[in-house]
């Protein structure tokens, strides 16, 4: 296993880096792959540019921080997905289990309605949508830890289910009741990676670098909660302390993410599982590789939706669910082997 | 060898000082004062819900406890977690062992204690892991998951990353009620001859009255929370005690080769 390991990344490695050139690629005007390449090249040294600005402007203003943008949040939204997989022993855990996706929803309903007029295109709707999450986790915990210190994790997925269950009936409340505005809404629930520039990059970046980096350096506590709370507390790790800073960083992660791309679903769940199934349960390697594929994932997931009914665009949200579901039913069945 | 802090006087592996425990509103334990000392073998016996598992727990800090326990001489509240996990090492009941992971992984995760918050393994981490495998015989087992393994091998797998965290204090919780005849013999010859070997001290939970008399040097006979009687095999393992307290009938047959057994006894 040990040795394997290099290999693993190699690869994971190189399938992020073949889905951001793919991603570069497709689009209607055709860049060639020598294009892309050199221009990227040239753009960030300096030298010498083989691409007219037009498609300059289109690999580094349209395409570039797309799936740059992808990358990064398929990153966030998988290793969130095994963080939170990891924190609390459960298969079907993803970002979204503690109400974040909820609150986001919400957030961003209130936002669209109760904000100024053609306040979609600002920047309300992003930060609605980073208190929403945020608020909701935090509700989702306060809830879980009045069930008493001893209840532990599944008190906490509870909780996170009834907030998610609340918010959910209220945001819909609120679209009933101002339907000329939920079509607007409604796309951005079923997420996009649409881009102005870099804009969107910069404003997730910070956020999902700081997940990244704490829930990776958790990844050997996360080896240990395997074997349950109370012999991981008697082996001296301070449980609900690793549970709460790993959820923390998680939900920072999935609520940015969810602030400039809308609720792209599955994610979390699809990328951590396939990876356990070829290269084993172990975080110390899982939570690396999910970095990696669920980039890559995200990208080729995006390069679908605008391409399968061209030029119209597919929410992304719609693609990952496509795979998604019947994911699912995979997960399930070799969940009952005994996960 | 697991590093016993030198100190000048006696001291015990541990001391229980007047400890209770509440649970959900009901007292699990009431007054509980008991010392086991370093070496020893001593078995917590008791009716169902008599409080055994409960004061297992309360020495690995999982419940909360009023009174006072000590660890080696040291108040355990005031010992960091970590110290008190190299201080003692608990063997669940039913040990939760994830399937995919390898026993060399499994065992290593007995070293969780000498590890920093963010820190990995280190040289001598692994070398204890393997050593505690080698003990148990785990050689050929190592890189196998632990759901191909069979019950025996589990257990053994279990022992291992107990002596992996050594720890001089090894506390069993029932470490023999789902185990066969055999099975339960092998995993307490382990632990007696790991206990002269490596100069551990153990406390354990049991059920079965004859093992724990056949293994323990002391029995603690605990009912409804409180300790009722204390001493070797032959002062509690009494035809009266266990009638009082168990509300069974039995006979107390004493053997030359296998010491005290207590026999149920059918009532007609």
């Amino acid at each position: 296993m040990v040795i394997r390991a290099p290999l693993w990344l190699a690869g994971a490695a190189a399938f992020a880096a073949i889905a951001v050139l793919v991603g570069a690629l497709v689009g209607p005007v055709n860049l060639g792959v020598g294009g892309v390449l050199h221009g990227t090249f040239a753009h960030v040294l300096g030298l010498h540019n083989p691409l007219s600005p037009t498609n300059d402007a289109i690999l580094w203003q349209v395409r570039l921080p797309r799936v740059v943008l992808g990358g990064i949040v398929g990153a966030t939204l998988a290793l969130s997905g095994a963080a939170y997989q990891g924190v609390f022993r459960n298969p079907l855990a993803d970002p979204y289990l503690l109400g974040a996706a909820a609150g986001a929803g919400l957030g961003a309903t209130l936002a669209v309605v109760y904000g100024p007029s053609g306040g979609f295109s600002s920047d309300l709707v992003p930060i609605a949508a980073f208190v929403g999450a945020s608020l909701a986790v935090v509700a989702a915990y306060v809830l879980g830890r009045s069930a008493g210190a001893g209840a532990g994790a599944a008190a906490l997925v509870l909780a996170g289910v009834t907030v998610a269950a609340f918010l959910t009936a209220v945001q819909t409340f609120v679209q009933q009741q101002n339907v000329q505005t939920v079509q607007e809404v409604y796309s951005w629930l079923l997420g996009r990676l649409a881009t102005s520039g870099w804009h969107e990059v910069v404003i997730v970046l910070p956020y999902s670098v700081f997940s990244w980096t704490v829930i990776l350096l958790h990844r050997r506590l996360l080896d240990v909660l395997a074997v349950g709370d109370e012999e991981a507390a008697a082996l001296g790790v301070r449980v609900a302390r690793v549970r709460i800073v790993v959820v923390v960083a998680a939900t920072i992660g999935t609520a940015a993410a969810v602030a400039v791309s809308g609720l792209i679903g599955f994610v979390g769940i699809i990328v951590p599982h396939t990876i356990r199934l070829l290269a084993g349960g172990s975080y110390r390697l899982l939570l690396p590789l999910t970095i990696l594929i669920g980039a890559g994932f995200l990208v080729f997931t995006d390069v679908l939706a605008r391409t399968i009914i061209s030029p119209a665009e597919l929410p992304i949200g719609v693609v990952t669910a496509f795979f998604g579901a019947p994911f699912f039913a995979i997960v399930l069945r070799t969940s009952r082997r005994g996960l | 060898m697991p590093a016993l802090p030198a100190l000048e006087r006696e001291m015990s592996a541990v001391a229980f000082d007047r400890l209770s425990v509440s649970l959900g509103g009901t007292e699990v334990l009431h007054g509980v004062t008991a010392a086991v000392e370093t070496g020893e073998w001593v078995a917590v016996i008791g009716p169902n819900g008599a409080g055994k598992t409960t004061l297992l727990r309360t020495i690995a800090s999982l419940v909360p406890f009023a009174g006072s326990i000590e660890l080696l001489g040291d108040d355990l509240l005031s010992l960091p977690h970590r110290e008190r996990a190299r201080r003692v090492a608990l063997v669940a009941q039913i040990p939760t062992m994830p399937a995919e992971m390898t026993v060399r992984e499994y065992v290593l995760l007995g070293r969780t204690p000498y590890i920093g918050y963010l820190a990995t393994e280190r040289r001598s981490d692994h070398d204890a892991a393997e050593a505690a495998i080698e003990r148990l015989e785990l050689g050929p087992f190592a890189r196998r998951r632990l759901s191909s393994l069979s019950g025996g091998e589990r257990q053994r797998a279990v022992l291992a990353r107990a002596l992996a965290q050594d720890a001089p204090l090894l506390v069993l919780d029932e470490p023999t009620s789902a185990l066969d005849v055999g099975r339960q013999q092998q995993a307490l010859e382990i632990v007696d001859e790991l206990r002269a070997t490596e100069g551990l001290t153990v406390l354990s939970a049991m059920h079965d009255l004859t093992l724990a008399g056949q293994y323990a040097e002391r029995l603690l006979l605990l009912d409804r929370g409180r300790l009722v009687a204390e001493g070797s095999a032959r002062e509690v393992l009494t035809r009266a005690l266990i009638s009082q307290h168990y509300r069974a009938e039995v006979r107390v047959v004493g053997d030359a080769e296998s010491g005290l057994v207590v026999v149920p006894v059918r009532r007609s």
